[in-house]
């Protein structure tokens, strides 16, 4: 067979093989029909009772205070670290810079189950229960990392010299970060905004093992759904938290795009 | 206060932070393999238990261990297999639809796991596409909870991991090197092998840790493709914890896990620093 020809052919292969079940789901969320495999008609039915089920309304408000709570935590940590690492250079910071990127590499199955462990071994001398807070703190365990990264990668010489520059014409420390620092870093600032955002509503595995009852985040909650089948309830949830999380990556990506092109 | 001062403290709460829930923790997965699991389901610390690395044996863990690691090898090979040729087209095309076809290649990339998991399963579901067509030529009526889905679904899923680090390291190849293997009489194919694929090597190398390591401690995939009979290193983890309270033996699997990982990344690191040479 013709190479170019191969080439194409697997190109259009591979784009259709990530789209086509991703549209799927996407249509048979206004299908009228329960069942998935006749099209009877369209309707914004499912997404109607969606509203009106109490359980997922609980999950989805839990999934956006932890996300809000942990994304905010973790620039706040995250950002202090990267900066520290950016102008501290010394044995301990080379140990941080390695240690930084395990939270990112550490298999999430792993990741929970040390949380698990930990919270509950602690609970035998401190007032603490699994739940939001404990949802809340897990995620940033694994934020804080993506943000230093991300904007750490950010923090260069350029920068470097810039702040110098700043700091001989008498510009204060507080005046540096403000005036020189900040809007260097502001794109990769808020695509670590949006990205642990996006980390933190789409994580499963870790929430499902640190969350208490009451406390189930919005995938907890559609996964145990999912277990249990394909119906038009779970493919419309799942279109909205497809696209919610779609727009939101488009978003950090475009960003770091246009931050790539300056 | 002096600037220095105020640097270390920009870092400490941070730093802080990690230490206390996530370094610690991490500490305790140790404490909790040595524990031992009372008839109550808590794990008893009175003494230095041994409980764990014996029920690796008793649980038939070896057999999880090798399945998992057989369809993780699945998994990376057939991504390899169609992962290649396309980072290797896209490099070819145009600058507007390069970036295109990347950015189409990254959305996917870091949106919902989940959703996409699930999409996965209305096609191989009874009645689903995937189903319908594979029924024209075997006898099935259903390919859900099969090990041939959870395969197809995490290559789904980790196919990007692959294209991404591939296409990254064939973009830094420099034309001129294929001119001079062209020059030099090097036919197309032995150009191709000596050149492009040997350079690309580095990328290669990354996406195949990439797809390798998560679909060895995968678990909400094979939990939806492969329901909850067919057994990895991910869901037997997850089943320790939460159905068997068996939490010693949980920590040891989900160590294991982590021990491949860093092995793995280890490895990369390795090829990495050669190329550096």
């Amino acid at each position: 067979m013709n190479r170019t020809l191969f080439l194409k052919l697997n190109y259009v292969f591979v784009l259709v093989f990530i789209y086509l079940p991703i549209f799927l789901m996407i249509g048979l969320s206004f299908n009228e029909s329960k069942y998935f495999n006749q099209w009877t008609g369209f309707t914004l039915q499912w997404y109607q009772e969606l509203l009106q089920n109490q359980n997922i309304l609980n999950a989805l408000y839990n999934s956006i205070f932890v996300a809000v709570v942990s994304t905010l935590l973790s620039i706040l940590f995250g950002f202090g670290i990267a900066l520290y690492l950016f102008r501290v250079k010394n044995r301990f910071t080379t140990f941080v810079e390695k240690f930084i990127y395990v939270p990112i590499v550490i298999p999430d199955v792993t990741m929970a189950a040390m949380m698990l462990v930990f919270f509950v071994f602690i609970s035998n001398f401190l007032e603490i229960k699994l739940g939001i807070a404990t949802t809340i703190i897990s995620h940033t365990a694994f934020n804080i990392s993506f943000v230093t990264v991300l904007i750490g990668s950010k923090l260069t010489r350029k920068l470097k010299v810039l702040e110098e520059v700043a700091s001989d014409l008498y510009a204060n420390h507080f005046q540096v970060i403000k005036q020189v620092t900040l809007p260097f870093v502001m794109p990769a600032l808020l695509a670590s905004i949006i990205l642990s955002f996006v980390l933190s509503f789409d994580e499963v595995v870790i929430s499902m093992f640190v969350t208490g009852p009451g406390s189930t985040t919005l995938p907890v909650y559609v996964f145990s759904m999912i277990k249990k089948g394909v119906t038009p309830a779970v493919n419309s949830v799942s279109s909205l938290m497809l696209i919610f999380s779609l727009i939101l990556v488009t978003g950090v990506l475009l960003l770091s795009r246009k931050d790539n092109l300056k | 206060m002096t600037r220095n001062k105020l640097n270390n403290i920009l870092g400490l709460p941070g730093i802080i932070f990690l230490s206390v829930f996530f370094f610690t923790p991490s500490l305790f997965i140790f404490r909790y393999i040595f524990g031992s699991r009372t008839r109550t389901g808590k794990t008893s610390f009175d003494k230095i238990y041994f409980d764990s690395f014996s029920q690796l044996l008793d649980f038939n863990v070896l057999p999880i261990i090798n399945k998992s690691f057989v369809t993780a090898f699945f998994v990376t090979l057939i991504c390899f297999i169609v992962g290649y040729p396309f980072a290797y087209y896209i490099k070819k095309l145009s600058t507007t639809m390069k970036y295109f076809s990347l950015f189409l290649i990254s959305i996917p990339f870091l949106t919902n796991f989940l959703s996409r998991t699930y999409s996965w399963k209305i096609l191989v579901s009874k009645n689903g596409l995937i189903t319908k067509y594979v029924s024209m030529f075997y006898d099935v009526s259903s390919l859900l909870f099969t090990d041939f889905s959870v395969v197809l679904g995490m290559v789904y899923v980790y196919l990007p991991f692959m294209i991404l680090p591939i296409f990254t390291s064939l973009e830094n190849i420099e034309d001129s090197l294929l001119e001079s293997a062209k020059d030099l009489y090097a036919n197309p194919f032995k150009a191709f092998y000596y050149v492009t694929f040997k350079l690309s090597l580095p990328g290669v190398i990354a996406g195949i840790v990439l797809t390798f390591i998560p679909s060895l401690g995968a678990y909400i995939i094979p939990q939806i493709l492969g329901g909850s009979k067919s057994m990895y290193l991910g869901n037997f983890t997850v089943l320790q914890f939460i159905q068997a309270s068996n939490w010693p033996l949980g920590s040891l699997v989900s160590l294991i896990i982590l021990l491949f990982m860093v092995f793995a990344i280890n490895l990369l690191f390795k090829f990495e620093g050669q190329r550096n040479l």
